[in-house]
C-alpha cells in the first residue's frame, strides 16, 4: 500500500511542490500582516489552500487511476486507506507549515484552537471531496436527484461550518456579549475545537466506509 | 480439475439492463470468445469478474479462489486488457511497466522487454502522448508481463487499425501456444476471434442465448440451395427459408438434419456450402433478438 502511496506521490512531485510553497508564502504574508498590526482572517489562506489540493487532487479522478489500482493486486482496505493517507500528506505539510508560520504569534492569538480548527476544516473538505466522488463515481445506485441532495448536504454542512469559522474574526470584532460568547465555545475553546475535530474524523471515516461501499470503481 | 474462471448465478442489474444470472466457466489453456452487439453485456461481466463492478448475487472464482475484494492472489493469475486503457498519463510507459513490475512476484522484465520489441512500442514517450494503438499495446504487455493464469481481454481491438490488430492477435496466439494460459475475449468483431476461440458464448441483452464449440458451429452450420415443388415446408433446425417459386435458399444450424429432410421431401438440386463464423454469429444473435 505504501508504494502506491509513493507512486501516487511521486507522480504529483510538481504540484506537491508547488502546493507547499504556495501555502507557505500565504500563510507566512498573513501572519507578517497581523505582526504588522493589519487584522486578517487566516482561515481565508487556510482556505484557499484546502481549494487548492482539492483542484490538484482532482486530477487523479479524472486520469481514472482508480480503474487501474482496482485491478491491481490490493485489497480494497488497502486502497481506501492509501487514497485517504497520499491526501492527508498534503494535509500533514499544510499542518506543519501553518504551525511555522504562527511561531510569531504566540501570546498574541489563543494559538492551538486556531490550529485545531485548521486540522478540521482540512479533515472534513477532505472527506467530503472523497465521499462526493465516491457518490457521482458511479459508486452508489443512486438516483440523480438522491446524489444531487446528499452532495449538497455535506457540502452546506461544511461550508456553513468554514464560512462561520471565517467569520469568527466579525463575530469577535462584534460588540454583542451572546455571539461572542458563543464565537469563543465553538471555535476558540477546546470543546468547541474537540467537537469540529471529531466530526472531521468522522467524516473521514464515511469516506472510507464509502469507498468501500461503492457498487463501482470504475471513475 | 480447477477452472481458470468460473462464474455461478452471477447477476448485475442496472436502471434499464439487467445481466444474468450467468453461468460461466472458462479451462486452462483455452479461447473462449464472448460475443455479443453493444450494450448485451459483455463488459459488465468483464468489470464483475475484475471487481470493477460487484455483481448483486452469485459467486466468481478466479484459478479456484474467490475474487473477494479482501483478498489479493486472485488478482495476482489474472491480466486485464479493459475497455479504457489507464495509466500514469503524465509517466513515460517505461515508467508505467515499472510502477507496475514492483506489484508482481512473478513479473518477468525479459518478456516485457520481447513484447516490448515485438509491438515497437516508444518507451520513453508519456502515456498521455501515445497512439490509441500503441495504449492498447502498452495496455497488453502489462497484462502479459506478470504470466497471469487468465487473460481477460474485453474488445481490445476496437478502433485499431488492421496492421495493428494483426500484431496483436500475432502476440496472442503464440501466448497462447504456452499452454496453461486461458483467454476470454469479448468482442463483436468476429474475424479476431474465429482465428484464437476454442468456444464461442453468445449474449444478447444480459442473457446466455447459446455456448459452442467453434469447430462445431462451422461443421453444423449450412446454407443449402435446392428445388422444391411444394412451397409450405417445415423444416428442423432451419433458421431460415428463402424461397422464390420451386427455388429455395435455407440457413440451416444443423445442414445434416435439413437434408436428410429435405431428401424425404423429394428436393431435387441440392447444393450445400460452409458459412463463415461471421454469418453464423448474426443469425444467432438476429434468432435471439
Amino acid at each position: 500500500m505504501w508504494r502506491f502511496v509513493k507512486a501516487e506521490l511521486s507522480y504529483n512531485r510538481n504540484v506537491f511542490m508547488a502546493f507547499c510553497s504556495f501555502t507557505m508564502l500565504t500563510f507566512v504574508t498573513i501572519t507578517n500582516m497581523e505582526l504588522s498590526g493589519i487584522t486578517v482572517d487566516t482561515s481565508v489562506s487556510q482556505t484557499i489552500a484546502l481549494s487548492i489540493m482539492i483542484l490538484f487532487l482532482s486530477q487523479r479522478f479524472n486520469e481514472k487511476r482508480t480503474r487501474l489500482i482496482q485491478v491491481m493486486p490490493f485489497t480494497q482496505k488497502q486502497m481506501a486507506v492509501g487514497r485517504i493517507s497520499y491526501q492527508m500528506l498534503f494535509w500533514i505539510i499544510a499542518m506543519l507549515l501553518y504551525t511555522i508560520s504562527q511561531f510569531p504569534l504566540i501570546g498574541h492569538h489563543p494559538i492551538l484552537w486556531r490550529i485545531l480548527l485548521f486540522n478540521f476544516t482540512f479533515i472534513a473538505g477532505n472527506a467530503a471531496y472523497l465521499i462526493c466522488l465516491d457518490i457521482w463515481g458511479n459508486g452508489f445506485q443512486l438516483s440523480s436527484l438522491n446524489k444531487m441532495l446528499i452532495s449538497m448536504a455535506l457540502w452546506f454542512s461544511i461550508i456553513i461550518v468554514n464560512l462561520l469559522y471565517v467569520g469568527n474574526g466579525l463575530c469577535l470584532a462584534i460588540n454583542n456579549p451572546v455571539i461572542r460568547r458563543w464565537t469563543h465555545i465553538i471555535y476558540l475553546s477546546a470543546p468547541g475545537a474537540i467537537v469540529l475535530h471529531l466530526l472531521g474524523i468522522g467524516l473521514t471515516l464515511l469516506s472510507m466506509q464509502s469507498f468501500l461501499r461503492r457498487h463501482a470503481y470504475l471513475a | 480439475m480447477t477452472h481458470a474462471f468460473e462464474m455461478i448465478n452471477v447477476e448485475k442489474s442496472y436502471a434499464d439492463f439487467h445481466l444474468g444470472p450467468l453461468n460461466l466457466h472458462l479451462e486452462p489453456g483455452t479461447v473462449l470468445g464472448y460475443i455479443g452487439p453493444n450494450g448485451s453485456g459483455k463488459t459488465t461481466t468483464m468489470h464483475c469478474l475484475v471487481g470493477l463492478v460487484k455483481a448483486e448475487a452469485g459467486e466468481m472464482r478466479i484459478h479456484g479462489q474467490p475474487n473477494d475484494p479482501n483478498k489479493t492472489e486472485w488478482k495476482l493469475n489474472i491480466g486485464y486488457v479493459g475497455d479504457q486503457h489507464v495509466f500514469y498519463e503524465n509517466w513515460s510507459a517505461a515508467k508505467n511497466l515499472k510502477f507496475l513490475s514492483q506489484f508482481y512476484p512473478d513479473w518477468s522484465n525479459d518478456l516485457m522487454l520481447n513484447l516490448v520489441k515485438r509491438f515497437k512500442l516508444p518507451m520513453d514517450k508519456k502515456a498521455k502522448a501515445l497512439s490509441s494503438g500503441n495504449r492498447v499495446k502498452l495496455s497488453v504487455i502489462s497484462a502479459l508481463s506478470h504470466s497471469p493464469k487468465v487473460l481477460l481481454l474485453d474488445e481490445p481491438t476496437a478502433g485499431l487499425d488492421p496492421v495493428v490488430r494483426a500484431e496483436l492477435l500475432d502476440v496472442l496466439f503464440d501466448v497462447l501456444e504456452s499452454g496453461e494460459r486461458a483467454i476470454f475475449y469479448s468482442t463483436h468483431i468476429l474475424s479476431d476471434i474465429s482465428r484464437l476461440a476454442d468456444e464461442l458464448v453468445f449474449l444478447n441483452d444480459g442473457q446466455i442465448i447459446q455456448r459452442s464449440e467453434k469447430d462445431d458451429l462451422v461443421d453444423q452450420w449450412r446454407q443449402i440451395t435446392c428445388q422444391l415443388a411444394n412451397s409450405d415446408i417445415a423444416l428442423e433446425a432451419a433458421i431460415e427459408i428463402v424461397c422464390d417459386g420451386k427455388d429455395f435458399k435455407i440457413i440451416s444450424s444443423n445442414g445434416e438434419v435439413t437434408l436428410k429432410q429435405l431428401r424425404e421431401l423429394g428436393a431435387s438440386k441440392i447444393t450445400e456450402s460452409r458459412l463463415s463464423i461471421n454469418e453464423i454469429a448474426v443469425y444467432i444473435l438476429k434468432q435471439a433478438s
